[in-house]
């Protein structure tokens, strides 16, 4: 999520990234951005790869716990440095996801989570380490360049989501310090960053983006945006929605993949139609007049963990469809 | 709320707010900055952004970097102050937070001879104050619709909240009020109580311009401050 503040100063990017992510206020006006293409995106790509790859890897160490379910939600609390989240996450039988983040300041400490999130409940756990030796991957790749301290967390977790779509008062739960490697220290932040960006698993290395859709809208410290990249025969959906409580942030995010015929374009790219995969429903129709003002209207909605189907097209909807030349 | 013209920028409450040009890769940029209060009297408090890139282009713009106070329609009422040193918040620079979107510089005597606070004065700084602040925001936005000519003001303009995405960053929770900025208002100062600079305008959203992000000023900038205020 820390790459979605990638500052764009000197950077063309495609207009439907563009929408998503927060601009400086300087001069060489990001504002001004434009350039729809496929090289454009290729350039994105990596500069948002590494940056969170810097982030999620400068932390001294990371507490964390997880709490089991059995009605199909997981939810992670975890500190980002000063922040702690609890993240309540579903995973649909098709494998789209949608995941909320409850985000408050707190303290956060190799012994101890402490925070409150006002309304939704409040947090105070202690770490105790197991006798069971620190987990260490073998290389320095991604996860494995961090060492796992396994233990339990005990004190109170209390937590209930809008309108009580889910509740949890817990004791005690499994969990983790997790730590970098002193061994993996001689590399940049990123890991194996060279190696990554030619590795052939790499998501965005092969990137070759076809058509594109992006619609949001930004009020104050709210928001919702959905992207549509397609890709070979596949496109793939993001969604993301933010939103303050008081105190507290509160992030959405839902990502899924659909086949090629969930989304449509016509050749004038005057009229496109997304239908993607749940945790998204209905239809978001984008039209272009040749006066130049453009709409993105429909029923499509998403399944967010907290915020059932939240709209996803609309009047409020400023919406991009971009073909590469 | 609009960010309203300033019809006379070199009256008290107004002259010490100014333009920043400077040079990005040898390509012209601009940002707006402050004259703080300082035993140097030469002291600029800006957007860390318009003194240090961020992670992308990680260097000082220190070529050309000069700060015109009272700035309209090209006129220079109090001078040209050269940059010698600029400096920024160490989480701007190490990491690019935009919680810590913070910068400064030292600037040298304008061509009559005049240090900074001679000719201009100087606006208090208070730091680890509430976030819950009204705030008069200064700048010289310069994108569309705006032109960069002349200073405007959101007056009165009350704290609306954090960014959710300042949760994941590292530092103190950035502040968002309303105002209607855009490229080129960077840097520019958020007072309160009157003249005292409590933070700088930091970014916005493309589908929000009415809405202004900016950094809290906690211990960092304090320390910042107490860099730049003891130079010579």
């Amino acid at each position: 999520m820390r790459g979605i503040a990638v500052r764009l100063l000197g950077v063309t990017l495609p207009a439907v990234v563009v929408l998503s992510l927060p601009a400086s206020a300087a001069a060489r006006d990001p504002f001004a951005s434009s350039g729809p293409s496929a090289d454009a995106w290729k350039r994105i790509a990596p500069l948002i790869r590494e940056h969170a790859a810097k982030h999620t890897g400068s932390f001294d160490f990371q507490p964390a716990f997880e709490i089991e379910r059995s009605d199909g939600f997981k939810v992670r609390v975890a500190a980002f440095g000063g922040t702690i989240g609890v993240i309540v996450g579903r995973t649909g039988p098709a494998g789209g996801r949608a995941v909320t983040a409850y985000l408050a300041r707190g303290t956060a400490t190799s012994r101890r989570l402490k925070a409150s999130f006002g309304a939704y409940g409040d947090l105070d756990m202690r770490f105790h380490p197991s006798a069971e030796a620190p987990r260490r991957g073998r290389s320095c790749h991604r996860r494995k360049r961090f060492g796992e301290r396994p233990g339990t967390w005990t004190g109170s977790f209390r937590f209930v989501g809008e309108g009580g779509y889910i509740s949890i008062d817990a004791q005690r739960a499994a969990g983790e310090i997790r730590r970098p490697r002193p061994a993996c220290s001689h590399l940049p932040a990123g890991g194996h960053r060279r190696r990554r960006a030619t590795a052939s698993g790499d998501p965005f290395s092969s990137f070759s983006l076809r058509e594109s859709f992006g619609a949001g809208w930004h009020h104050g410290l709210e928001s919702a945006q959905v992207i549509g990249l397609e890709r070979d025969e596949q496109t793939l959906y993001f969604a993301l929605a933010q939103q303050a409580l008081g105190r507290i942030g509160v992030l959405r995010l839902a990502v899924a993949s659909g086949m090629g015929d969930t989304f449509t374009v016509n050749d004038a790219l005057t009229h496109a139609e997304a239908s993607p995969p749940p945790p998204f429903h209905g239809t978001g129709i984008y039209t272009a007049a040749p006066d130049g003002t453009r709409s993105w209207l429909g029923d499509l909605t998403v399944n967010f963990p907290g915020a059932p189907r939240f709209p996803l097209a609309g009047e409020q909807f400023e919406a991009e469809v971009e073909r590469p030349i | 709320m609009t960010f309203d013209e300033v019809d006379d920028p070199t009256v008290e409450g107004f002259r010490r707010n100014g333009v920043i040009f400077f040079l990005v890769g040898g390509e012209p940029a601009r940002c707006s900055g402050t004259s703080v209060n300082a035993p140097d009297r030469s002291v600029v408090f800006t957007a860390g952004h318009c003194v240090f890139g961020d992670e992308l282009f990680p260097r000082w713009y220190d070529r050309l970097w000069v700060f015109v106070p009272g700035f309209r329609f090209g006129q220079r009422p109090f001078g040209v102050f050269p940059a010698r040193r600029l400096d920024a918040t160490k989480l701007w620079v190490s990491s690019g937070s935009e919680d810590g979107d913070v910068g400064a510089a030292v600037v040298g005597r304008n061509e009559r001879g005049q240090l900074l606070g001679e000719a201009v004065g100087g606006d208090g700084i208070a730091w680890n104050q509430p976030a819950g602040q009204v705030f008069d925001v200064h700048g010289y936005p310069a994108a569309p619709p705006f032109d960069g000519e002349t200073q405007r003001l959101c007056s009165q303009s009350r704290f609306l909240g954090h960014d959710s995405l300042s949760y994941l960053m590292d530092g103190p929770l950035n502040l968002a009020v309303s105002c209607d900025v855009t490229g080129g208002a960077s840097g520019g100062g958020w007072t309160i109580d009157g003249n005292t600079l409590n933070s700088v305008t930091d970014y916005g959203y493309p589908l929000d311009p009415a809405t202004d992000y900016g950094s809290y000023f906690g211990q960092e900038v304090a320390r910042l401050y107490g860099r730049v205020a003891r130079l010579k």
